[in-house]
């Protein structure tokens, strides 16, 4: 300074105080705190100051107290885990926030800075403390503190809430809703356990559906009128807010049990609302939102804000996955009712029809389904799923909906899901669907439109169904009545026919064959094809079978008689296009005129010779325009012991093999049967040539020179027709002189094996065919029944065991075949003493 | 040997004890998530709302530096954190040495921790008051030097710096964690060394973890406070070594 | 509907109920529930006379023996009269019918019965 030249005066000197500073003085009246302590803190030195401040005498303080002591709780913390390690390490400490507890309790707010003073060996030896008054300013901080709080905690509500709203616009269902909001006051308001409730309007309860507990919500399913507080809180649609237990349990004490069970002091219960903000009236509660907090708390007013939003955010959200649940519900079900329609379409055959259906109902509609027809004389019933509702009161249900019509879905009963509906066709009650729905899921009522779309489908599939039956039962009956006409018997020829339905059999086919004779000692055989399928190519063969037989005569032969058919075709159009072949055989001389009308050619096995086709005698089809209309024929001689085989194309023909090659293996099948007794050879050769799987109906007639006889018969499941068929059976008996007892034998045994049939096999199906055949040899007569019904082995009761004694009884050899369906063979020898 | 440090400081409060271990041992200090210079962004809310996940972290460190044979050396919740992860993985550790461990700090039935749950709580509010002091943000104007903020970050990256926020998280689970039950699980041995006139762990505590520890030593330290490793490095080494 | 196979008449004080033609699963149940109706009130015998009878399967068998279960039980006396030959003797006989049930003789049977 005074290297300046001396221009200016040193004042140092002038600003000395006047007197002189007492460092003692200074020491005890500093306008701090001052303390020494030792390294452990125990105080050796304190000033008057901090004494004024604190309130305490130096005797309570000096070698007796740390200064850790005369902190609060909290602070004591403080002091071991940051302050004491950083004086270690430091030797310095600065500003560190403590409140001193006063010799009264009074807390100071002070701030604390600290030296440690070594010994000149370096291990600490003493501490240094001054101590400010920090009141003022901590007050300072502390309002600066709440504002940083109030901004970051609202900063964070804000970011939770967008976090919220954005995982709600994002959730498409109503499960996810829940789980987006079940999340949200934990982010925004730091709750600790939170649970979402929703409405199920259908079963009037509140369902958990989500929860932050790791293990997810507990099932808990709360009926929407209990006194429950989540209940409670759904029905009046009002934010409720516990801030204490006890608050909790002046209104609703089990809230208060549970707040105690989670350990939660504050509890909030939000109803999930639609409508805007603000908006009461008609505002819908879809549901719950529940949160508690460990501490206890309070709301603001701006977070009781956020937390109506929230509820109002989610109430949307839930609005909107309802109706996207409700949209995409109806598409699958739309999209279930028209693949039901197409799946049932597939089926033809009513009972098929019927187990499809409810096979389709369960699992994805129902846990259980059955479907009951009035059809036939005990109905029909095809179920599914299980276990079905209590028998006694579905009964009453059905019998209430056949004689309503109107379906019944709810019911207070036990069985509140069990659904009955009516499946009507025309008007007429058929039947009735009867569903029970799964537990947890909608209820019949809430489908009721889904469920009435499904039963009008079904009600009609069905009737359709029960329509083709029909037509199918009256084709087949008039087919089979047609074909298993008085066939002729004679010494001198036996015919074996054989007619087998396409094994897909959609509907009846026009095939058939004949054989009648024309005059005593000539005999026409035919096997023909009508165009077209159905009840109308059925009776279109019955027309023309019979307008073969009335025009046939002993002088006209095959050609004029295709002359005239070909005019009577003029008038039924029907049977235009018909094909046929067509022989008279003279029974006296063997001589054979046949004749074809754009046939297969007949197939005719001489004795030690190998088969061939007869191709002469042809020219087109009935009433054919483009074919060869002039009708011409051939002679042939059968020599005794010949096979005059007539067929239609069904056996010959498959998609995967060529006609000519058809012809081949027909040729050599039939030679190698050469020597088959004439009863079953063209059934095996049907089986042989086409098997099972045949596409198409096959009709054949084997036409042999012998004695071998045999009776068919095809009857409905109807007991009124076994009278008939055994006015049949008695009459082919007789006119092959079987004698009186076999022969009451027989029609006992063939009776009571068809009622068997009707009653077990075709139980549940009105519409089965009940095959019987009988053969007779010198020795033995021999019954075949056949059904393809459906037998359970348990339900051999003891009616039909009676019957099944006196067919034992009265027959030398039963037995029983069940493959698909049952075949009883019986056999007796024959009495020709008697 | 594996060093952690515990609540309200960093790896360096070893720095007196480290070196004297450095010839017999491996001595592998660090930093829990939040503390020191660890990576914030580590820091996960779930992960780290309970004493489990810091013991992860432990597990994690033994498993990718393949240690064997450690000697756990846990100073007050990393005691704890140490027991933890012991009793997960027991076939890494050989032996911990737990200073001022307490399984509990909140009194209970028939149990003394030493606080109550409202001083836990002022504890939590003074908190703020003091990070108020070291966050990056306010330490100038608490400085009083808003014009010289270096003087700010000295003082936030000096010894013990910590992350406010997850500082006060780490407080919250320190402070009111419950691991009674896991106690007798342990089934490596532990050396309880316990200071005269702690006020975080006091003696009972140390008798109690020592009652609940089968095959546990408990040492009494003639050392006071919370941190003999700071305050009494010499004494804290001796003790150490004397047991392993 | 019925009046084919079944007729009711009177001998003395004794019902006759007379069966004809062919008795089998379509029709009998029908003829059990018609005779049930209009026999074995008036505390008299009952004569089932079953020669005109020309078929008689299982179903036919469990019609008699149902109906004579209920007369036995009522005390009402009743006898079957079936011709010496014939499909319903042979039925009967297979499914083994008490002797003193069965008659070859109306009246000798009507005797019995009143």
């Amino acid at each position: 300074m005074t290297e300046s030249g001396g221009d200016v005066p040193d004042v140092t000197q002038d600003l000395r105080v006047p007197w002189d500073e007492d460092p003692g003085d200074l020491y005890e009246h500093a306008p701090c705190g001052y303390l020494t302590t030792l390294p452990d803190g125990t105080i050796v030195r304190v000033n008057e100051t901090f004494l004024a401040w604190t309130g305490y005498d130096r005797a309570d303080l000096v070698g007796r107290r740390r200064f850790r002591d005369l902190l609060s709780p909290g602070d004591k913390i403080w002091y071991e885990t940051h302050y004491a390690p950083l004086l270690s390490m430091q030797g310095d400490v600065h500003e560190v926030a403590f409140d001193v507890v006063c010799a009264d309790g009074r807390r100071l707010s002070t701030l604390v800075n600290s030296v440690l003073g070594r010994d000149p060996g370096g291990s600490p030896r003493a501490v240094r403390t001054t101590i400010f008054d920090a009141t003022e300013r901590r007050g300072y901080e502390k309002e600066l503190l709440a504002a940083r709080h109030a901004a970051e905690s609202s900063e964070q509500r804000v970011r939770a809430l967008q976090q919220v709203v954005a995982d709600l616009a994002a959730a498409p269902t109503a499960t996810e809703v829940a789980e987006a909001v079940v999340r949200a006051p934990g982010l925004a308001f730091g709750a600790g356990h939170s649970s979402v409730w929703l409405v199920d309007p259908d079963r009037a309860q509140l369902n958990a559906v989500a929860s932050t507990d790791p293990g997810g919500p507990a099932p808990d399913d709360i009926p929407t009128s209990a006194t429950r507080p989540v209940a409670e809180v759904a029905r009046r649609g009002d934010l409720h807010v516990f801030a204490t237990r006890a608050e909790a349990e002046v209104e609703f004490p089990e809230l208060a049990a549970a707040m105690r069970r989670t350990g939660c002091r504050t509890a909030v219960l939000l109803p999930l609302t639609t409508g805007f903000a603000g908006e009461t009236i008609g505002a819908e509660v879809l549901g719950v939102l529940s949160f508690g907090f460990a501490e206890q708390r309070g709301l603001t007013d701006s977070e009781l804000r956020v937390v109506r939003l929230l509820g109002h955010q989610a109430g949307q959200a839930l609005d909107r996955a309802r109706l996207y649940d409700d949209a995409r519900r109806r598409e699958e079900r739309a999209i279930f009712l028209a693949g039901t329609t197409r799946a049932l379409e597939e089926i033809p055959r009513l009972m098929p029809r019927a187990h499809r259906l409810v096979e389709r109902i369960v699992p994805d509609v129902a846990e259980w389904a059955a479907v009951r027809l009035q059809v036939g004389p005990a109905g029909l019933l095809a179920e599914a799923g299980g276990p079905g509702p209590d028998p006694e009161r579905l009964a009453e249900r059905v019998a209430t909906v056949v004689a309503g019509g109107a379906p019944q879905l709810t019911d207070d009963g036990p069985d509140p899901d069990c659904a009955v509906l009516p499946l009507t066709a025309g008007g007429k009650v058929l039947g009735t669907l009867a569903l029970r729905m799964a537990p947890g899921r909608r209820t019949a009522a809430a489908e009721a439109q889904f469920l009435h779309d499904l039963a009008d489908r079904a009600g009609l599939a069905l009737e359709n169904a029960r329509l083709y039956e029909q037509e199918r039962a009256i084709a087949r009956t008039l087919q089979r009545s047609l074909l298993a006409g008085d066939l002729p018997t004679d010494p001198r020829f036996a015919v074996e026919t054989h007619y087998q339905a396409a094994a897909h059999d959609l509907e009846v086919g026009g095939d058939w064959y004949d054989a009648f004779l024309i005059t005593p000692d000539k005999l026409a055989v035919v096997v023909g094809d009508v165009v077209g399928r159905g009840i109308d190519a059925a009776t279109t063969m019955g027309q023309l079978r019979s307008a073969i037989r009335a025009l046939a005569s002993a002088e006209a032969g095959p050609a004029r008689l295709l002359e005239r058919l070909d005019r009577f075709v003029d008038r039924v159009e029907s049977a235009r296009m018909a094909t046929l072949a067509y022989c008279e055989i003279d029974l006296k001389s063997s001589e054979m005129t046949y004749a074809c009308a754009g046939h297969l050619p007949p197939l005719l096995a001489e004795p030690g010779d190998s088969p061939r086709y007869l191709l002469d005698g042809r020219s087109g089809a009935l009433g054919s325009r483009a074919g060869r209309t002039a009708r011409v024929e051939h002679r042939a001689q059968l020599p005794a012991g010949s096979r005059l085989l007539l067929y239609t194309d069904g056996l010959i023909e498959r998609r995967n093999r060529r006609i000519d090659k058809g012809f081949e293996v027909l040729a050599r099948t039939y030679a190698g049967r050469r020597d088959a007794p004439l009863p079953g050879l063209t059934a095996g050769l049907a089986e042989s040539l086409v098997g099972k799987e045949h596409a198409d109906d096959v009709c054949l007639l084997c036409l042999a020179l012998g004695t071998e006889e045999r009776m068919e018969r095809s009857i409905g499941a109807d007991p009124v027709q076994i009278a008939l068929l055994r006015k049949d059976l008695r009459g082919w008996l007789t006119s092959h002189q079987v004698d009186g007892e076999s022969t009451q034998a027989v029609l006992l045994a063939c009776s009571e094996a068809v009622a068997n049939a009707i009653e077990h096999g075709y139980r549940d199906d009105p519409f089965g065919i009940v095959d019987v055949t009988a053969t007779v040899t010198a020795d033995t007569v021999e019954v075949k029944v056949t059904d393809r019904g459906n037998w359970k082995a348990s339900e051999q009761d003891v009616a039909r065991g009676r019957g099944l004694q006196l067919i034992r009884q009265v027959m030398d050899q039963v037995t029983f075949d069940r493959a698909e369906g049952t075949t009883v063979t019986m056999r007796r020898t024959r009495r020709r003493a008697r | 040997m594996l060093l952690a440090h515990g609540y309200g400081c960093d790896q360096n409060m070893w720095r007196f004890v480290a070196p004297a271990f450095e010839e017999s041992h491996r001595v592998i200090r660090f930093d829990h998530v939040g503390a020191g210079k660890s990576d914030l962004r580590a820091y996960d809310d779930e992960r780290y709302s309970s004493l489990e996940g810091y013991a992860s972290d432990v597990l994690e460190i033994i498993h990718d530096l393949d240690l064997r044979d450690v000697d756990f050396v846990g100073h007050s919740v990393s005691a704890m954190v140490g027991v933890l992860a012991a009793i997960r993985e027991p076939d890494r550790f050989r032996k911990l040495v737990l200073i001022g461990p307490s399984p509990c700090y909140i009194d209970d039935v028939d149990y003394v921790g030493g606080f109550g749950r409202d001083d836990i709580e002022q504890m939590l509010v003074s908190l703020d008051s003091n990070y108020l002091g070291w966050s990056t943000a306010m330490a100038p104007v608490i400085m009083g030097n808003p014009e010289r903020p270096e003087l700010g970050e000295e003082l936030t990256n000096s010894f013990c710096a910590t992350d406010p926020v997850i500082a006060k998280k780490f407080a919250r689970v320190t402070f009111l964690s419950d691991n009674r039950p896991d106690l007798h699980k342990l089934r490596v041995p532990a050396l309880i060394l316990q200071c005269a006139d702690d006020v975080i762990a006091p003696a009972v505590v140390g008798d109690y973890v020592h009652d609940h520890l089968e095959g546990s030593t408990l040492v009494a330290m003639n050392a006071t406070g919370h941190c003999p490793n700071l305050s009494a490095p010499d004494e804290t080494v001796a003790a150490i070594k004397a047991y392993l | 509907m019925t009046e084919e196979w079944v007729t009711f008449a009177r001998l003395g004080r004794t019902e006759l109920v007379r069966l004809a033609g062919e008795i089998d699963l379509a029709n009998a149940p029908e003829i059990g529930r018609e005779i049930q109706r209009r026999t074995g009130h008036s505390g008299a015998g009952v004569l089932i006379d079953l020669t005109a009878v020309s078929f008689l399967d299982s179903a036919g068998v469990r019609l008699l023996d149902s109906l004579v279960g209920d007369l036995d039980r009522s005390g009402t006396p009743i006898r079957l009269v079936v011709g010496e030959t014939g499909a319903a003797r042979m039925t009967l006989q297979l499914c083994a019918f008490r002797d003193d049930l069965m008659s070859t003789d109306l009246d000798r049977a009507a005797n019995e019965v009143s």
